[in-house]
C-alpha cells in the first residue's frame, strides 16, 4: 500500500482546489483549502513510500 | 569553480536506478580543462542564463537614477563607507560613537564601489543585483545537477528560484536577502559535494571557510539572518548526511568544517554580538503587537512564497490586485509548491529521502514564516518563547528563502520524473518529454514573474510613494562635496530631524533616513529613530541637541563642540511629517555664534566655527551626579542623569472638566502638582522625590508631555491611504505607512523623558467606557494592558504597571476594546524610577565624574588654612594700544583652578593738569577714582564675585591695556591628621582669619611699598585702598576664596549594597539637616538616615552624625561613600561613634580614596571599617579630617590704564600678613543645606596633541608640562570596553571613568603617550588576523591532500 504518493498528489489537488477558490473569491476557504494542502505535503514528506514494499523487504530478508 | 566542480561530480545521484557512483577524481585546473568546461553543455546553459539575467537586470536600469526603496537604499560612496565601516566602533554613525555591528557589508561594498568607478551608480546597483542573481543561479544549478537531476530540470528548477514570488517580492528589499540566498545555493552545492566524495572535503572545507570568512558577513547587519544561516548550514549538512556513503567521517567532517566556519566568521560574528547584545533593542519584539507583519501570511500564501505583508498593498505593488485576480499569474504563482507534491510523490531511493527531508525542512520553515496567523498560532507562540528566536518577529522576509533553496532540487526531481514517465506512458523520447516539461515550468515561471521581466516592480509614483527611481540632486552632492572637501575637522549634525528612520524628501524620495551619512565623508550626528537597536545616550543627546536649537539657545555652540560638531546641515527638502516638532531654518540660523552660511539650493551649511581639540585633559572635575540645568541653557557636558525624571508641561487652557471622580479619590482628587505646573511652566517629577505624581496634563504646544485624550478616544490620525483603501474598509492598511496610530479607536499620549536611561513607572490614565473595558498602552518599547476597568458614568484610572518609556520621545498608543471608550487628560505617574540599567554602556560605570555640577546640598565647608611663609611676586605687563578708553578694574579670582572675575568700571576723569606728566596724571586720576574702585571692587566681592562673571562681553577685546595682578597664594604645608575634639556646634561663631593678600602696584619702579592692615573682624571679603605714594597705588585684598575649598557635598553620599545595588542621595529637608534615601531593591525611594548635624571642628575636621532608621539599620556589607568636593585635597580620616546595642564604641578607619583628581575625592568607609559592630549600627558620628594642597590659588586685579599712562615696568610687592588658621562657616551667601546651582564655572580644557585617531584607537601625547593629575577626555561615548594606557612616566593602565554623563575619561598623572582603543577593535584586529591564518591553513591541507 503506497502512502506518500497519494497523500502528496491529494495535497497538489488540494492545491489546486485552493486556487480555484481564490478566484473564486472564496478567500477563507481557499486558505483553508492551503491549510489543508500544507498539512497533506507534511504528512508526505513524512510518510515512508509505502507499507507493501517494506513489508516485500522484510520478507526478502527472511 | 561551477564548471569545473559541475563537470567532475555530475554523476549522477540517482541514475536509472538510484545509484551514486563514485566521483570522479578530482583534477588540478589546468587551461586545457578550463577550455573543455567553456564547451560543456553545463557553460552553454550558464551562459544562456547569465545573458538573460543580464537582459533582465539591465532592463531594469534608469540611467542618472539609483533604485531606492523603505529598506534598500544605495551606497553612494562605498569605498567610504567600506574604510569607516571596519571596525566594531563606529563615530561616524553616531559622533559620540557607539558600537558598531562591525564590517558586515565590506563583502558588497567592494564589488559595488568598482563597478560603481566603472560604470557610475546606476550601473553598479544593477550589476550588483545581476551578479548576486548569477551566483544564486548558479549555485542552484550546481546543486540539483550535484544531487541528480537532469541538466534542463536543473535550468528551469534554478530558473525557478531565480523567478520566485519571494525573490520577486524581495527585490525591492534589502539586497542581503539575494545575497544569503547566493550563499545558500553554494554553501548546499558544497555540502552536497563533500558529501559525496570524501576526496573534496579538505576544499569543501576551504570553500565553506572562505564563504564564512569572507561573504556570510553581509548577514550580520540583522541578527535574524545570522541565525537564519546557521540553520541552513545546519540543515544543509544533514542533507549530505542522506546521500553520503561514509556518513560517520561525513559526520565527523561536518562538525569540524562547522567549527572551521565558526572559527573563520568569529572576525566579525563577535563585533556583530558584541554589537547587538550590547545595546538596546528597541524594535518592537511582542509578536502580538508585531502581528501586522503576518496578516498576509496564510499556509497558502507561503506555500507559493508571498506571505509579505507589503503585497496587499497596493502601495507598494500596484499590479498586486491584478496578478492575484488573473487565473493564469495567481496559479502561475504556485510552482514550485506543485512540482513538490510531485516531486514527492515520484522521487525514489535516496532522491526520494533528499526530497522527503527538503520538503520537511522547507515545510517548516513556511510554518514559521506564517507566525501567529492561523492556523495553531499557539504553536509558533511557542517558538517565539525559544530565548532570541524573537529575531524572527517579521519571519516572512527570512525563513521562506531556505525553504526555496531546499524546494529547488525537488522541484528539479519533479521535473525529471514527469519527463520520464511521460516518456513512458507517451513512447515518446525522453528528451522531448523532458524539453517540454521543462518549458512549461520555465513559461510558468516567467508568468509567475512577469513583473520582474517587465521591470513593473519598480514602480514609478504610486498614491502612497514616489517613484523607486530616484535622482538625487546636484544640490545634495554639491553640499556633500562642500563639507567633504573642507580641510578643517568637525562633525555635522542633520537637522530637520523627526521620529521614524525613513525620511521624505520633496524631490521624491522615501526611504532610509541616512543620506547625510551615505554622502558626507564626516562624522554625521542625527538622531534616527525606529531601527532595530538603540544607543539612549546618543538619543538623550541628539534629542537636547535639537531642543536647545529650538530654543536657540546661546549655549549650541558649546554644546555641539561637546560632541566635536563644527557644521549643521539643514535640510529644507525634507518633509518631517510626524508631527514631532524639530528647529526650523529661521532657528537654526538664530543660532549665536554662526561663522558663516553656505547655501546649496534648499539646504543650509551652517558653520558654527572649530570644535576644538577631539582629546582635552582639565583638572577640574568633581564627582558629581549633577542636576541638570533648565532645558533651555542645559550644556551637554552637565547631562549625567542618574535620576530619571519626567519632564511635564502643561497649561491651565483646561479644555475639559477635570473628572470629578476617581478611584482613591480621597488621595488623589487634590491635585498635588505645584501652582507652576498648572500654570504651564515646565514640571519636572523627579524620581523618588515623591511617591506619585499626579496631575492634569494638557497638550501644550511647546510642551514635553502630550496627550491628546482632550477629546473623546477615536480621533483618527492621518494615514496615508489610496482612495481605494479608504473606500474599501476591508482593505484597510494593517499598518500605516508612517508610523501613527494603529487603530482609530486609540489614542496617542507623547511623552518625553529625559534622562539618558530608559525608565519606567506606572501611569494611571483616566478613562470611561460604557462597559467593561481592557486598555492597551503600547509603543515601540513594548506593550502594557491594563486591569480591567468596569463600566462607569465618570472616568474611572486604567492602571499599567511598569510602563517603560525610552530617552527622548515615547509616543504611547492607548485604545480599548470598544470604539466607545473615552479617555481624559488625566495621568498619574507613579514608582517612577531608573530601569535596571539596560545600556552595558553604563552599568559598570562605578564613578561618574561631572564638570559644572550642582550639588543637592553643601554640608558644610572646611578651611584648608594658608600659612603666611611665602612672599611671592610676579611680574606684570602693559598691554599697550592705541584706542582711548575708558579703565576700569577686573577682579579676577582664581581658585582651585577655577576662575571668578568681577568687572568693576571707572569713571573716567578729565586730567586736572594736561600738560603734567603721564604719572602725574595717574595720580591725580587715581586719587580722584580711588575711593569708586576700591568700593566697586568691593562691591563687586561683597555681592558674589564667586557668583558673577562678567557681564561686559570679552574684555579682551574691549579693554585694551591692562595689567593683570596675579597674587598666588603660597602652597600649604600638609595637615597632619587632627586628633578628634570634641564637636561643636553648629551655631557656634567659627573664628574667621582668612588669609590676606595686600597688593602694592607701582609704575616708576622705585615707589613700591609694601601694605599691611589689620586682620579683618568678619569673613567678607574686603578691599581697602590702603594708600597711595606717587603713582604707586596698592590694594589689600582678601582672599575670600579661602573659605570656600573643601565643601563636603551630600550629594554623593552612596549606600551600596554587595551585589551592587546603589542608589543613596540626598536631599534636603526643611533647614534642620539632610534626608539621606535608598532605593529600595531598586523600586521605592525611602528615608534610611539622616544627617542629624554638622559641626565643624577644627581646620579641615568635620563632625556629621547619622542616624539610622530603625527599621534599616546600618547592614554589613554595605559601605558609605561620600564624596568630598574640594580643592586638592590630598587625605582624608575618619572617626566614627556608633551607637550599638552594646553601647557607644569609638573606632578609627581609614578612608578608601577612589579618586584623587584635583576636585574629585570620593571617599568610601566600607562595613569592615564598623567593625563588629556592623549589623547594629544607628548612629554614626563621623569626624572627617580633610587635608588639601592649595597649588595656585591667586587673586589676580587687572587694571585699565588710561592712554597716556606712565611707562615702564610697573613692579609689584605682595605682603602676606595673617594666616587662615581659623574655621570659617560656609559663606552665608550659600545656603548650607541649599538646593541649586553652585557657583562652579568651569576651568578651560586643554588640547592634547593627537598624534593618531581611527574608529576606535586614538594615540595622544600629553605635554611635559601637564605633569598634575588631570582627567584625559574625549568625545567617545562611555563605554566600558574602552581601555586607556601610558607610556612614560606614568601608570601604566589608566583608571577609566564615566565623563559629564556621556563620555570616557581617564585619569592621568605623570607625562607619555597615552593610547586609548576599544577593546572590540583590538579583539576585532587578532580575529580577523587568525581567520586569514585559518584560511591558508586549510588552503594548505587542501593541496597536500589533494591527489596527484
Amino acid at each position: 500500500m503506497r502512502l506518500r504518493g497519494p497523500a502528496a498528489l491529494l495535497a497538489v489537488a488540494t492545491l489546486v482546489v485552493a486556487i480555484g477558490l481564490h478566484l473564486a473569491r472564496a478567500n477563507g476557504a481557499a486558505e483553508t483549502a492551503g491549510d489543508v494542502a500544507f498539512g497533506l505535503l507534511f504528512v508526505a514528506a513524512l510518510l515512508p513510500r509505502g507499507l507493501r514494499r517494506r513489508r516485500r523487504g522484510a520478507a526478502a530478508h527472511k | 569553480m561551477l564548471p569545473y566542480q559541475a563537470s567532475s561530480s555530475h554523476a549522477p545521484l540517482v541514475g536509472s536506478r538510484e545509484t551514486v557512483h563514485d566521483a570522479e577524481a578530482p583534477r588540478r585546473w589546468s587551461w586545457s580543462h578550463a577550455r573543455d568546461i567553456a564547451r560543456s553543455r553545463d557553460a552553454v546553459l550558464a551562459a544562456v542564463s547569465y545573458a538573460l539575467i543580464a537582459a533582465m537586470c539591465l532592463h531594469w536600469m534608469h540611467p542618472g537614477t539609483v533604485i531606492e526603496t523603505g529598506d534598500n537604499y544605495w551606497q553612494y560612496r562605498p569605498l567610504h563607507a567600506m574604510l569607516r565601516s571596519f571596525a566594531g566602533w563606529n563615530h561616524f554613525i553616531n559622533v559620540a560613537g557607539a558600537r558598531s555591528v562591525g564590517p558586515y557589508a565590506l563583502p558588497w561594498l567592494v564589488p559595488a564601489a568598482l563597478l560603481s568607478a566603472a560604470g557610475g551608480e546606476s550601473f553598479a546597483q544593477i550589476a550588483m543585483l545581476a551578479l548576486m542573481r548569477g551566483f544564486a543561479w548558479t549555485g542552484a544549478y550546481a546543486l540539483c545537477r550535484a544531487l541528480g537531476a537532469s541538466r534542463p530540470a536543473s535550468f528551469v528548477a534554478a530558473w525557478a528560484l531565480l523567478l520566485n514570488p519571494y525573490v520577486h517580492t524581495m527585490t525591492l528589499s534589502a539586497p542581503v536577502f539575494d545575497w544569503l540566498l547566493a550563499c545558500f545555493v553554494w554553501i548546499a552545492r558544497i555540502a552536497t559535494i563533500a558529501a559525496r566524495d570524501a576526496r573534496k572535503r579538505p576544499a569543501a572545507t576551504f570553500s565553506l571557510a572562505a564563504i564564512a570568512a569572507a561573504a556570510l558577513l553581509f548577514v550580520a547587519q540583522n541578527p535574524g539572518l545570522i541565525v537564519l544561516a546557521a540553520i541552513g548550514i545546519f540543515s544543509f549538512f544533514a542533507l549530505g548526511l542522506l546521500i553520503a556513503k561514509d556518513r560517520a567521517a561525513y559526520a565527523r567532517w561536518t562538525a569540524l568544517t562547522a567549527a572551521a566556519m565558526l572559527a573563520a566568521s568569529l572576525w566579525w560574528l563577535v563585533p556583530a554580538a558584541n554589537y547587538y547584545l550590547g545595546s538596546t533593542v528597541t524594535a518592537n519584539t511582542n509578536t502580538t503587537d508585531y502581528s501586522w507583519v503576518v496578516r498576509n501570511s496564510s499556509l497558502l500564501n507561503n506555500l507559493r512564497f508571498m506571505p509579505t505583508w507589503s503585497w496587499a498593498y497596493s502601495t507598494y505593488f500596484t499590479y498586486a490586485r491584478t496578478f492575484d485576480s488573473n487565473a493564469i499569474t495567481y496559479a502561475s504563482s504556485f510552482l514550485l509548491a506543485l512540482l513538490l507534491g510531485v516531486g514527492l510523490a515520484t522521487a525514489r531511493g535516496r532522491k526520494a529521502a533528499v526530497a522527503r527531508y527538503c520538503t520537511l525542512v522547507g515545510l517548516v520553515m513556511l510554518f514559521l514564516s506564517k507566525g501567529e496567523h492561523p492556523p495553531l498560532e499557539a504553536v509558533n507562540a511557542l517558538f517565539y518563547h525559544v530565548p532570541g528566536f524573537v529575531v524572527f518577529r517579521e519571519p516572512t522576509s527570512k525563513t521562506p528563502l531556505l525553504a526555496l533553496v531546499l524546494f529547488v532540487p525537488v522541484a528539479a526531481f519533479a521535473i525529471d520524473a514527469l519527463a520520464r514517465r511521460a516518456a513512458r506512458a507517451l513512447r515518446a523520447p525522453r528528451a522531448a518529454a523532458l524539453v517540454t516539461f521543462a518549458g512549461v515550468a520555465f513559461a510558468a515561471s516567467a508568468v509567475s514573474a512577469y513583473p520582474l521581466l517587465t521591470g513593473e516592480v519598480f514602480h514609478g509614483a504610486t498614491p502612497g510613494l514616489p517613484s523607486v527611481y530616484v535622482k538625487l540632486p546636484q544640490y545634495w552632492r554639491d553640499a556633500a562635496a562642500f563639507l567633504n572637501e573642507r580641510a578643517d575637522r568637525g562633525a555635522v549634525t542633520v537637522l530637520p530631524t523627526g521620529t521614524y528612520y525613513q525620511a521624505d524628501y520633496t524631490w521624491g524620495y522615501y526611504g532610509y533616513d541616512g543620506l547625510a551619512y551615505l554622502l558626507i565623508d564626516r562624522p554625521v550626528e542625527q538622531e534616527i529613530l525606529g531601527t532595530y537597536t538603540e544607543v539612549p545616550q546618543i538619543n538623550a543627546i541628539a534629542e537636547r541637541i535639537v531642543r536647545a536649537i529650538g530654543a536657540r539657545s546661546p549655549l549650541v555652540r558649546s554644546m555641539l563642540a561637546d560632541f566635536d560638531v563644527r557644521y549643521l546641515l539643514f535640510r529644507g527638502d525634507a518633509r518631517m511629517n510626524d508631527g514631532v516638532p524639530s528647529p526650523s531654518e529661521r532657528d537654526v540660523l538664530a543660532i549665536p555664534g554662526i561663522v558663516s552660511v553656505h547655501r546649496f539650493g534648499p539646504l543650509d551649511v551652517v558653520d558654527l566655527g572649530d570644535p576644538g581639540p577631539s582629546v582635552t585633559e582639565t583638572r577640574d572635575w568633581i564627582a558629581s551626579d549633577a542636576e541638570t540645568a533648565a532645558d533651555t541653557v542645559l550644556e551637554s557636558r552637565t547631562m549625567l542623569e542618574h535620576l530619571p525624571r519626567i519632564d511635564v508641561a502643561t497649561t491651565n487652557a483646561s479644555l475639559f472638566p477635570p473628572p470629578a471622580v476617581f478611584e482613591n479619590a480621597g488621595a488623589l482628587a487634590p491635585i498635588p502638582m505645584p501652582a507652576s505646573v498648572l500654570a504651564g511652566a515646565p514640571h519636572r517629577f523627579v524620581a523618588g522625590t515623591a511617591a506619585t505624581a499626579t496631575g492634569l496634563v494638557h497638550y501644550s504646544p511647546g510642551g514635553i508631555v502630550k496627550t491628546s485624550f482632550l477629546r473623546p478616544l477615536g480621533e483618527r490620525n492621518s494615514v496615508r491611504l489610496t482612495p481605494r483603501e479608504l473606500a474599501d474598509p476591508s482593505s484597510a492598511p494593517a499598518v500605516p505607512l508612517l508610523y501613527e496610530n494603529p487603530a482609530p479607536e486609540m489614542g496617542r499620549i507623547e511623552l518625553f523623558n529625559p534622562a539618558a536611561a530608559p525608565i519606567r513607572f506606572d501611569l494611571q490614565v483616566a478613562v470611561q467606557s460604557d462597559r467593561d473595558e481592557t486598555y492597551v498602552l503600547s509603543s515601540a518599547g513594548g506593550v502594557w494592558k491594563s486591569s480591567p476597568v468596569a463600566a462607569a458614568a465618570e472616568p474611572v484610572f486604567a492602571k499599567f504597571s511598569n510602563v517603560v518609556a525610552r530617552p527622548g520621545p515615547n509616543v504611547f498608543s492607548l485604545g480599548g476594546d470598544s470604539s466607545d471608550a473615552v479617555g481624559f487628560g488625566e495621568l498619574h505617574f507613579a514608582r517612577i524610577g531608573a530601569l535596571s540599567d539596560p545600556t552595558r554602556a553604563t552599568r559598570d560605570a562605578d564613578v561618574s565624574l561631572a564638570r559644572s555640577g550642582r550639588p543637592h546640598a553643601i554640608v558644610g565647608s572646611v578651611p584648608l588654612g594658608i600659612p603666611a611663609d611665602a612672599r611671592p611676586s610676579i611680574q606684570l605687563e602693559i598691554a599697550r594700544d592705541a584706542l582711548p578708553l575708558s579703565y576700569g578694574a577686573v577682579a579676577e579670582l582664581s581658585y582651585g583652578g577655577r576662575n571668578y572675575r568681577c568687572y568693576v568700571p571707572i569713571p573716567a576723569e578729565k586730567p586736572s593738569d594736561a600738560d603734567s606728566g603721564a604719572a602725574s596724571h595717574w595720580s591725580s586720576e587715581a586719587s580722584t577714582t580711588n575711593d569708586a574702585l576700591s568700593q566697586a571692587i568691593a562691591a563687586c566681592l561683597k555681592d558674589g564675585v564667586l557668583y558673577r562673571q562678567a557681564t561686559t562681553g570679552d574684555l579682551a577685546r574691549t579693554l585694551v591695556r591692562a595689567i593683570d595682578i596675579d597674587v598666588a597664594l603660597p602652597p600649604k604645608e600638609k595637615p597632619s591628621p587632627a586628633t578628634s575634639p570634641s564637636p561643636r556646634p553648629m551655631s557656634d561663631s567659627p573664628t574667621v582669619n582668612p588669609g590676606i593678600a595686600s597688593v602694592a602696584v607701582s609704575w616708576d619702579g622705585t615707589a613700591s611699598r609694601s601694605l599691611t592692615s589689620a586682620a579683618p573682624t568678619s569673613n567678607d571679603a574686603d578691599v581697602d585702598e590702603s594708600e597711595r605714594s606717587g603713582n604707586a597705588y596698592a590694594y589689600q585684598l582678601h582672599a575670600k576664596a579661602q573659605t570656600l575649598s573643601g565643601n563636603l557635598v551630600g550629594h554623593l553620599v552612596q549606600l551600596q549594597t554587595p551585589d551592587g545595588t546603589f542608589l543613596g542621595r540626598v536631599e534636603a529637608e526643611d533647614a534642620r539637616g539632610l534626608l539621606l534615601r535608598d532605593q529600595d531593591g531598586g523600586r521605592e525611594w525611602r528615608p534610611f538616615a539622616s544627617i542629624d548635624r554638622v559641626g565643624i571642628i577644627g581646620a579641615g575636621t568635620l563632625d556629621l552624625e547619622l542616624t539610622w532608621n530603625a527599621d534599616s539599620p546600618f547592614r554589613r556589607g554595605q559601605y558609605l561613600g561620600i564624596a568630598l568636593e574640594g580643592d586638592r585635597i590630598e587625605a582624608a580620616s575618619a572617626t566614627f561613634e556608633a551607637q550599638t546595642a552594646g553601647g557607644l564604641r569609638r573606632f578609627s578607619a581609614p578612608l578608601h580614596v577612589t579618586l584623587a583628581g584635583d576636585g574629585a575625592y570620593i571617599a568610601r568607609f566600607a562595613d569592615k571599617a564598623f567593625g563588629a559592630a556592623g549589623g547594629s549600627i544607628r548612629r554614626i558620628r563621623l569626624n572627617l579630617h580633610v587635608g588639601a594642597r592649595v597649588v595656585d590659588n591667586s587673586v589676580r586685579v587687572r587694571i585699565q590704564l588710561p592712554d597716556d599712562s606712565p611707562a615702564g615696568r610697573p613692579q609689584i610687592a605682595i605682603v602676606r600678613s595673617g594666616n587662615a588658621a581659623g574655621v570659617v562657616w560656609a559663606d552665608p551667601r550659600l545656603s548650607l543645606f541649599a538646593l541649586g546651582a553652585a557657583p562652579r564655572p568651569a576651568a578651560p580644557e586643554i588640547a592634547d596633541r593627537v598624534a593618531f585617531t581611527t574608529d576606535g584607537l586614538t594615540i595622544a601625547m600629553r605635554s611635559p608640562a601637564a605633569s598634575t593629575p588631570a582627567i584625559f577626555a574625549t568625545h567617545e561615548l562611555y563605554d566600558p570596553q574602552w581601555q586607556g594606557m601610558c607610556f612614560g612616566s606614568c601608570r601604566p593602565f589608566l583608571q577609566h571613568f564615566q565623563v559629564d554623563g556621556y563620555r570616557n575619561g581617564w585619569l592621568v598623572s605623570g607625562t607619555g603617550t597615552i593610547v586609548i582603543f576599544e577593546a572590540i577593535v583590538v579583539v576585532q584586529a587578532v580575529l580577523a588576523a587568525a581567520s586569514l591564518g585559518l584560511l591558508a591553513l586549510l588552503a594548505a591541507q587542501m593541496r597536500r591532500r589533494a591527489p596527484r
